[in-house]
Formats: C-alpha cells, sequence, structure tokens
C-alpha cells in the first residue's frame, strides 16, 4: 500500500507539469492548428529566468550580471510574463508570415526556433546545470502520509498552483470577451474575421497565454526537481504534446486529464515493471500508440479535428519578401523548372557533376562530407515518399532506418562473426543480400506500424509515428542480448566487392552514389506509376480519392512500405560507411532533421532532399570554421536554426519547388505557381 | 588564416597543398569532445586544462602548441566527420578529447588508415582497451575503477545491502557490473540493479522500489548531473543509506547541485584538489586563477594529456622531424611522466595504471573519505 501510495503521489505531481505544459500546445494548437515544438523551449527559459531573477547574481556569456534576487512568487511572476511576450514575438516572426504557406512550414520554422533558442540559452547560461535558488516553502520538512509516502511542501504547491491556474484559463475562455473571440477562431477564422475578431491579435494572446503556461510548468518543474538546463525542456515538451493528444488536442480539459494519465502511468509503470526506470519513456508511447488506435480523436477530442490540416501540405508560398528576392527566385524557378522538364537529360547531367564531383575532390574529408550528403539525402528521400507523394506526415520513419543498420550488423558481428567465428571478409557478398533483404524487413515492418495509423489524420498521424520511433528506439537501448544496447555494434566492415575493398572514402562515395540512382530511379518509376498518381490523389484531397474510387488504405501501406523500404536499404549501406552503430544515431532528432531536409528542399521533389542535405551538411561543416563558432561552439547550430527560420519564411515551399513532379493538373492551385 | 582555410577546403585543393611532414617546432592538437549541448560540462572542462598545458608548453619555448577544437555535440553522426577532418588536414598531428566512447569508437577506424594517433581523457568503457595501436588514453577504465569501487565499499566501509543503479550506457552498465561483482565477492549483496537513462530528472519511482528494498548503501554508477538529483530525491523519500558513487559525479557542480542532500556521498576519482602534494600545487593555483574554480578530475586528466603530449613531443623530437607516426611511437616509449593525476605510462594496450582516491563530500567540498583502502 504504502508503495502504491508514494507511486501515485510521485504520479499527480508529474502529472500536474505535464498537464500544465500540455495547456499550451493545445490552447494554441486549438487556434491556428499548430504544433509548437518550441513550447518546450519556452518551458525551459520560464526556469531559467526564474532562477536568475531569484539569485543575487548571475553568469550570463560568462559576465556576473547583478540579479534582484526576488523570491520565488515575484520572479516566477516576471518570468511568465518574459516568456509570454518572447512567444508573441516568436509568433510575430516565425509564424504570422506562414499562416497562408504550406502546412509544414510553420512546423519546420517551429523546429528551427526551438533550435536557436536552446542555443542561444546554453550561450547564455552555459552548458551546466543551472542549480535552482532555494524557496523557504522549499526547506521546511516533507508531509509525510500514513507513515510512508513523503510528499514535500514544495509538491502541494505545485498540484495547487496547477489546479489553480486550469480552472483559471477555463473561466477565462468561458467567459470573458477575449476567450469568446479565441473559441470564435478556434471554430471558423475565417467566419471569426469576417464579424470583426481581430484574428492576428487572438492568435498573439493565445500565444501569449501558451507560452504562459510553459514557462510556469518549466519553473515548477525546476524547482521540482532543483535544477534549470539548457536541454531540459525536450522531453517535457514531447510528454506534453503527447498528453494533448492522448485528452484530444484542442481541448483543455483533455489535455489536463491527458497530462495526469500520463504521469501516473510513468510512475506506476516505472514502478511495477522489472527495469522500468529504463522503459518508462516507451510505457508512455505504447499508451499513446494504443489509445489512438481505439479512439483516433484522443479522450476528449473532438473527432472532426482528426481531419488532414487545412491547407495543402504542399500549395501556397509566402508573400513575404523584397521584390528583388522574388526576382532571385523566380529566375532560379524558371531555371530549375526547365531542367524538370529535360527529365533524364537533367538528371543524366546532374549525376554525371556528382561523378566528376567524386573523381576530383581530392580531400578525403570533403568526400566523406559528400558521402553523408548522399546518404542522408537518400534517407530524406525515402522519407519524401511518405510524407512528399502520399501526404502522411511521418515523425517515426527513422525506425526503419535503425531496422536495416541494425539488421546487417547484427547478421555481420554478433550472430555470424561472434557466434560462428566467420570472418566478415570471407562474406562480402552477405551485404549485396543484406541491402534488399533489410528492405523487405523494414517493409514489413513498415506495413505492421502503418496499420493502426490508418484511421489517423494530419498531426495525430504524426504524434503515433513519432510514437513508433521513440518506441524502437528504447528498444534498441534496453534489448541488451539483441542489440548490445546502449554499447552498441562495432567492427561493422567496410563494403567490399570481390574482395576488393571499398573502405576508402572515395571508394565509398561512388558506391553511395551508386545506390542513390538505384534509390532515385525506382521512386521516379514509382511515383510516375499508377501508384504514384494515387499517392497523389490522397495528399490533395483524401476523401476525393476515396470517392473517386481509390482505395487509400491500400495505397497508404504501399506509400509506408516504399519508404520503409528505401530506410532499411539505405541502413544498411550507412552502418557499413560507419562501421560502427548504436542507438544514439537514431533519434528523434534525426527524424525531424530529415523532415526538415525534405521540407527544406522540396516535398515531392525528387532533387529536394538532396538539395537539403547539400544544405545543411555542408553549412554545419564550414561553420566549424567560423572563428567565433569556435569559441563559442553552441552558436553553430543558433546559426543554423536562424538559416532556416529565415529560409522557411521566405521560401516556404521548399527551395526546389519547381523541380516538383507535375502529377496534378496546372491551374489546380493557382498559388503554388508564386 | 582561416578565410583561407575556409576557401581552399571549399576548393578542395588546400589540403592536398600541405606538406607531409610536419615541421617539428609546430603540434597542432586536434581536440574533439561534446562542447556544446546535454553533456558539453566534460568536455569543457577537459578543454580548460589541455589549454592549461599547452599555455605552459608553449611558455617552455620550442616546440609551439596549437589547438584545432571542434565540437561532436556527443553526436555519434559527426564521429566520423569529425576524424577525417583531421586525418585530412596534415597539420594535425595528434587527436586528443573524446566525451563518449561510443564516439571514439566510431571514429577509431579512420585513425587507423590515416595513423594519426589518439590521446584519449574521459572514454573509460573498457571496449576502448587494445583497440587500436593509435588509441590511449590516460584515464582507468570504468571496469579497474569500478571494481576497486567495490572492494572498497564491501572490505573497508562494511556495507552489506547494497541496491546499485546504473545510467544506462556502456559507461554506466560497465562500471556498475564491475561494482557488483566486486562487491559480491567480498560479502556484500545486492538487493537489485535499476538503470536509467542520461538526462532523466525525475527519481522518485526508481526510489520508492529502492525504499522498499531498504538497503544500508545505493551505488550510482552515473554522471554528477544524475548523482545530485538522485542523492536530493532520495533525502526528500526519507531514504538514509549512503550513497556511493563513481568518477562521472567527481565534479564541483554535484555539490551545486545536490547541496545538503549530497553529504557524505563517497566518490573516486584520479584527482582531487584536496589531496595537494607539491606536484598539484603550481597547476591548482594556475588553474583559479584562470577559471575562478577548483579544477575537476577531468580538468586534471586534460592538463596531464597536454603534458604527456609534450613529453612525447620532446622524445620523439630526438629522432628528427616529429611525424604522426613518430610520435605515436614516443606515446608508447614514455615512461612516468608526472602529472597531477600521477605519473603517466601507457601500456601496450592503450591503458594506463594509476590510483585511486576515495573522496567524500563534507561541508559541501570533497575531502579524502576517513577510511581508505
Amino acid at each position: 500500500m504504502d508503495y502504491f501510495g508514494q507511486l501515485l503521489a510521485n504520479g499527480l505531481v508529474l502529472g500536474a507539469i505535464y498537464a500544465l505544459t500540455a495547456v499550451a500546445f493545445t490552447l494554441v494548437y486549438g487556434v491556428v492548428r499548430l504544433v509548437n515544438f518550441a513550447f518546450g523551449e519556452l518551458f525551459m527559459l520560464g526556469a531559467f529566468l526564474t532562477a536568475s531573477l531569484m539569485l543575487p547574481e548571475v553568469r550570463l556569456i560568462g559576465v556576473a550580471v547583478p540579479m534582484p534576487g526576488f523570491s520565488l512568487p515575484v520572479a516566477a511572476a516576471g518570468a511568465i510574463a518574459l516568456t509570454a511576450l518572447l512567444g508573441v514575438l516568436v509568433d510575430r516572426i516565425a509564424y504570422r508570415p506562414l499562416r497562408n504557406a504550406p502546412r509544414l512550414a510553420p512546423l519546420i520554422t517551429s523546429i528551427a526556433v526551438s533550435v536557436v533558442l536552446q542555443s542561444l540559452a546554453q550561450t547564455i547560461w552555459g552548458a551546466e546545470e543551472l542549480r535552482f535558488p532555494e524557496f523557504h516553502l522549499a526547506t521546511l520538512p516533507p508531509v509525510v502520509l500514513f507513515d510512508s509516502i513523503y510528499l514535500s511542501v514544495m509538491d502541494l504547491v505545485v498540484m495547487a498552483t496547477a489546479l489553480a491556474a486550469m480552472l483559471g484559463l477555463s473561466a477565462f475562455i468561458a467567459r470573458s470577451s477575449l476567450g469568446r473571440a479565441m473559441r470564435a477562431s478556434a471554430e471558423d477564422q475565417m467566419a471569426a474575421t469576417l464579424v470583426g475578431i481581430p484574428v492576428n491579435r487572438v492568435v498573439a494572446a493565445a500565444f501569449a497565454i501558451g507560452s504562459g503556461f510553459a514557462a510556469l510548468a518549466g519553473l515548477l518543474y525546476a524547482q521540482t526537481y532543483g535544477f534549470a538546463h539548457s536541454g531540459m525542456g525536450f522531453l517535457p515538451g514531447l510528454k506534453a504534446l503527447t498528453a494533448a493528444v492522448l485528452g484530444g488536442i484542442g481541448s483543455i480539459p483533455g489535455a489536463a486529464l491527458g497530462g495526469l494519465i500520463l504521469g501516473l502511468v510513468e510512475a506506476l509503470g516505472a514502478g511495477y515493471l522489472p527495469n522500468g526506470t529504463a522503459w518508462k519513456d516507451a510505457i508512455s508511447f505504447v499508451l499513446l500508440v494504443g489509445l489512438l488506435y481505439l479512439r483516433p480523436q484522443g479522450l476528449l477530442g473532438k473527432p472532426e479535428l482528426n481531419s488532414a490540416g487545412r491547407g495543402s501540405l504542399l500549395g501556397g508560398a509566402s508573400d513575404f519578401g523584397a521584390v528583388w528576392l522574388r526576382a532571385a527566385f523566380a529566375t532560379f524557378d524558371g531555371w530549375l523548372a526547365r531542367a524538370a522538364a529535360g527529365g533524364p537529360r537533367a538528371a543524366l547531367a546532374l549525376l554525371a557533376f556528382a561523378l566528376l564531383l567524386g573523381a576530383l575532390v581530392p580531400s578525403d574529408y570533403w568526400l566523406r562530407i559528400l558521402t553523408m550528403v548522399v546518404v542522408y539525402g537518400m534517407l530524406a528521400s525515402g522519407l519524401n515518399v511518405i510524407v512528399g507523394f502520399a501526404g502522411l506526415l511521418d515523425l517515426g520513419f527513422v525506425a526503419f532506418w535503425a531496422v536495416g543498420s541494425y539488421l546487417t550488423s547484427i547478421l555481420f558481428v554478433l550472430l555470424l562473426k561472434d557466434q560462428f567465428g566467420v570472418a566478415p571478409a570471407d562474406i562480402w557478398w552477405l551485404l549485396y543480400l543484406n541491402l534488399p533483404l533489410a528492405g523487405l524487413v523494414a517493409a514489413g515492418f513498415a506495413v505492421i506500424l502503418g496499420t493502426p495509423t490508418l484511421r489517423l489524420r494530419g498531426d495525430y498521424l504524426a504524434i503515433m509515428t513519432l510514437g513508433f520511433g521513440e518506441i524502437v528506439r528504447v528498444v534498441a537501448i534496453n534489448w541488451m542480448d539483441l542489440t548490445n544496447g546502449p554499447m552498441g555494434i562495432r567492427g561493422i566492415p567496410a563494403p567490399n566487392l570481390f574482395g576488393i575493398a571499398l573502405g576508402s572514402p572515395r571508394a565509398q562515395f561512388f558506391f553511395a552514389l551508386a545506390l542513390a540512382v538505384l534509390v532515385v530511379f525506382a521512386i521516379a518509376r514509382l511515383v510516375r506509376s499508377y501508384v504514384g498518381r494515387a499517392w497523389v490523389a490522397i495528399r490533395e484531397d483524401e476523401e476525393a480519392a476515396e470517392a473517386m474510387g481509390v482505395p487509400t488504405a491500400r495505397y497508404k501501406l504501399y506509400a509506408y512500405a516504399a519508404s520503409g523500404f528505401v530506410g532499411g536499404f539505405v541502413g544498411v549501406f550507412y552502418a557499413h560507411s560507419q562501421q560502427y552503430i548504436s542507438p544514439l544515431n537514431f533519434s528523434l532528432f534525426e527524424n525531424i532533421l530529415l523532415l526538415m531536409l525534405v521540407v527544406l528542399g522540396g516535398l515531392g521533389t525528387f532533387v529536394g532532399p538532396f538539395v537539403g542535405a547539400l544544405i545543411w551538411i555542408v553549412f554545419l561543416q564550414l561553420a566549424l570554421d567560423l572563428p567565433f563558432v569556435q569559441a563559442y561552439p553552441e552558436t553553430r547550430f543558433a546559426l543554423l536554426g536562424v538559416v532556416l527560420v529565415v529560409l522557411m519564411v521566405f521560401r516556404p515551399q521548399g527551395l526546389a519547388a519547381s523541380a516538383r513532379v507535375a502529377l496534378t493538373m496546372s491551374g489546380a492551385r493557382s498559388k503554388e505557381a508564386a | 588564416m582561416t578565410i583561407h582555410r575556409l576557401a581552399a577546403a571549399v576548393l578542395g585543393i588546400g589540403l592536398l597543398a600541405a606538406p607531409t611532414l610536419v615541421r617539428a617546432e609546430e603540434i597542432t592538437i586536434g581536440f574533439t569532445a561534446a562542447l556544446s549541448g546535454d553533456f558539453a560540462a566534460f568536455g569543457l572542462n577537459m578543454r580548460k586544462g589541455l589549454d592549461l598545458a599547452v599555455e605552459e608548453l608553449n611558455k617552455k619555448g620550442g616546440t609551439t602548441y596549437t589547438i584545432d577544437a571542434v565540437d561532436d555535440r556527443g553526436e555519434a553522426r559527426e564521429g566520423v566527420l569529425i576524424a577525417q577532418r583531421f586525418c585530412s588536414d596534415t597539420n594535425v598531428d595528434v587527436v586528443m578529447g573524446y566525451s563518449f566512447s561510443s564516439i571514439a569508437l566510431a571514429a577509431i577506424p579512420v585513425f587507423n588508415e590515416c595513423k594519426l594517433p589518439v590521446l584519449a581523457s574521459a572514454v573509460t568503457s573498457p571496449a576502448l582497451s587494445d583497440v587500436s595501436p593509435y588509441f590511449r588514453r590516460n584515464v582507468l577504465t570504468d571496469a579497474v575503477q569500478g571494481a576497486m569501487m567495490g572492494a572498497y565499499a564491501a572490505k573497508t566501509l562494511g556495507l552489506k545491502q547494497i541496491y546499485v543503479l546504473n545510467q544506462q550506457d556502456d559507461y554506466g552498465i560497465g562500471v556498475a557490473k564491475a561494482f557488483s561483482d566486486a562487491a559480491a565477492k567480498d560479502g556484500a549483496t545486492i538487493l537489485g540493479t535499476e538503470s536509467y537513462l542520461l538526462g532523466t530528472k525525475d527519481f522518485r519511482t526508481l526510489l520508492t522500489k529502492v525504499r522498499a528494498a531498504r538497503p544500508d548503501a545505493i551505488f550510482i554508477g552515473g554522471f554528477y548531473t544524475e548523482a545530485a538529483k538522485i542523492a536530493e530525491q532520495a533525502r526528500a523519500l526519507g531514504i538514509k543509506a549512503q550513497l556511493l558513487s563513481t568518477d562521472g559525479a567527481l565534479n564541483v557542480e554535484l555539490m551545486k547541485l545536490g547541496r545538503g542532500a549530497v553529504e557524505g556521498m563517497i566518490v573516486y576519482g584520479m584527482f582531487d584538489p584536496a589531496v595537494a602534494t607539491p606536484a598539484t600545487e603550481a597547476f591548482l593555483s594556475a588553474y583559479k586563477a584562470a577559471h575562478k574554480e577548483d579544477p575537476s578530475a577531468w580538468a586534471a586528466l586534460g592538463y596531464d594529456a597536454g603534458m604527456a603530449l609534450g613529453a612525447a613531443v620532446d622524445l620523439a623530437a630526438k629522432d628528427g622531424p616529429v611525424t604522426r607516426e613518430s610520435l605515436n611511437a614516443a606515446f608508447g616509449r614514455l615512461k612516468d611522466v608526472p602529472g597531477v593525476t600521477g605519473p603517466t605510462t601507457f601500456d601496450a594496450s592503450g591503458d594506463r595504471a594509476g590510483a585511486l582516491y576515495f573522496l567524500e563530500v563534507k561541508d559541501g567540498k570533497f575531502g579524502l573519505a576517513p577510511k581508505q583502502p
């Protein structure tokens, strides 16, 4: 009993914090249909600002700055206000210009804003954790219930604050005129504008309130666990998003319920399962996947929210940017469109250029970078099949990649070498067998994972696939007998052909290029076939496709399978070119990265994923040489985030958008031509 | 110069044009570690120690040392690229740093190919022993350190009922296993083992489980960030068991984060400012003057690595120009290079022998634990 009671108490504290952050996600989602990933970072800033305001002195960028030394309530109020202001600012800069842009563009800027804020926080407050200052209520002895359940006074304060804040918000939404305006905008933005509601101001208010809630949750979290850290927002942010989806995104009571359930399930699951703490992240995602399967709209959500988000995944352009910039893009577009019209000839020219590059670049370092570009380009192409052509937002793609990499590594190293003593050089041909084999296994895996997602649309689908990706990663870490756990698998042989080692950077580049030709050719054939047309029909309008007799479920599964196949196929090569893999290679961030590459380059194009990969990887490597970045290493990612925001704001449809495969009739989307 | 290199790199010609032989009077250290991201503290501390050593070596005259620092962010993807970057840059004579064993493991095939010697200071995985003739480290492996701690806990401290917690990675698993085996051999009972992921904040549930087993000691095989939270949350749940941890927790940050709760925790390490010997006096005062804080064990290891490099370069320079190959051979021939963590000699497996101090947190400071083996 006391064991259960203590777990229950632990779960309630955690649940209260998740619920508060979930409210932030749900509120903004309700009004603008945007999953604002940056809330995790606003959560973190709330904690840092509060801690800073409470201290007599803080070291900012290494310089000691005197601070007021407020007590917790005053500092918290200040931090919440500051964070709310920042939230509005972020909306103004990174989201508002994109209101009419393709649906994924603001999602990508929100990830970019996350990266910027996190890197900036690390520049300002340093890489180490900042101890959260003592507050006199926190020094009181803990409350002991039934002799065995320990709760600190602050735990009670956290729960009470969370409850009060959520009740207050519900009353505000129900009673105040701004609350009414918010509800109206959530129902229908166009109608709200027509009846004279200043929608932009309402959206700003939603961001302000949401950011305030995130900050409140962050500071309570930091106070409970005693620290503030620049990376602290990521996982709670993800959990809160999960909680919001669990409860039914858009519904405030749903967010509260979702947070509470998630907190309790995590505490009880970790407490009762063997080695539960290591598995607890998987527990919450299994719960999420299970619930979405049974009840796609979440516990208290409205069913109609489980529809494709408003606006096309691809259509629309930025109405932003100077004349000369538009002119520059127009020239670029014209050039690109001509190249795309050239079809095979343009592709061959590009290939010839890549071959020439591979033959002439003298530096092994740059050859490795180019290999990386090709590998990420191929992976992003695989993701592009499902996101860009079939229009299904998939955040779990990285799992297929992991399946391929692990399959070949386990076969070569753990099974044949360690168990049977077969030298990898003797079985070089196995690699060529593994390429299609891993593709098929990953494709099968993708179909298994894809089946339960068939009922889901839009952002629900994204969250469910995200859950799958995370489950696979946690399994890879914890199932040590199979994967060797976090130690990873090393000694994976470099590619080899008839005894000729292909381990040199140059050989690997050509190897990667050959695979890329296969991948792109296969995808291009597929997309231009009947299957591809069905995918595009689903992407453009699922209901219409269904009505025209396209069996959408089947074609969605084909898309999953095709995308999984590419992931597994490339994963095999990735393992052999890196010669060492560990679960670290397959984090959620990698998946977000791949998505970013696709969107950056242009969804639904063949060349886009490679353009995105080229920009991302080459930028990161070049930035290493800037003296400023050498002095402040964390600014490299901040810079990258800024570049991404700017690119998305000026070019939300992706750089190579005009090379998009023309599978829709022109004039179907007038704006796309922009 | 940077602009030059940038341009050269883009064209891909600069690196070809560079001479293959490196002049003895200029040594470039390729330094890589997680310098940003969640786990930057270890790398930044190593860097501070290494900077101090380089400054000292440069003051001595003769050979000049420069550092080319590259951040790996703790991401495996970057490991191979960075290794190739150093390999292709013929100015780089030696690579130092490394925060994560997994990243070092990923990079080693590349270094093998270009025969670039590596001297790491914070990677403790036993998998790195004997992994390459070009890889060395001046930190003891988890297996050795954990076993010493296990024997110390069971024999010297006489603890009988121990609960083991470890961070779910090669470091935590390795050290916890070595600890458990050694402690069990000396008569202690391991009540249970639980692992947690690096970066976990909430340990209450884990500790509720631990509390139910009523241990008289808890061993935390992990870093200070989690050790401080475990200590604080354990005390808040009314657990009074003796806390034991590792060199991962040996960091002044432990007391800043854990405050009163870490009082009495016993950790081990190869260096501690409290154990000032004449040899460490100069390092301590120089470090304090530069950074206004006490050096951590990682700073000390970074410093010693720099000093070992200095000795190896001097040794190699005796037989002609210093190349990667001759420097690598010189590392193997080093004998008892004095340092703040004790003398450095590398054995054939690339590891180093050394002593451990057992330290106890007392009044917010690390001090020698009253009982030493």
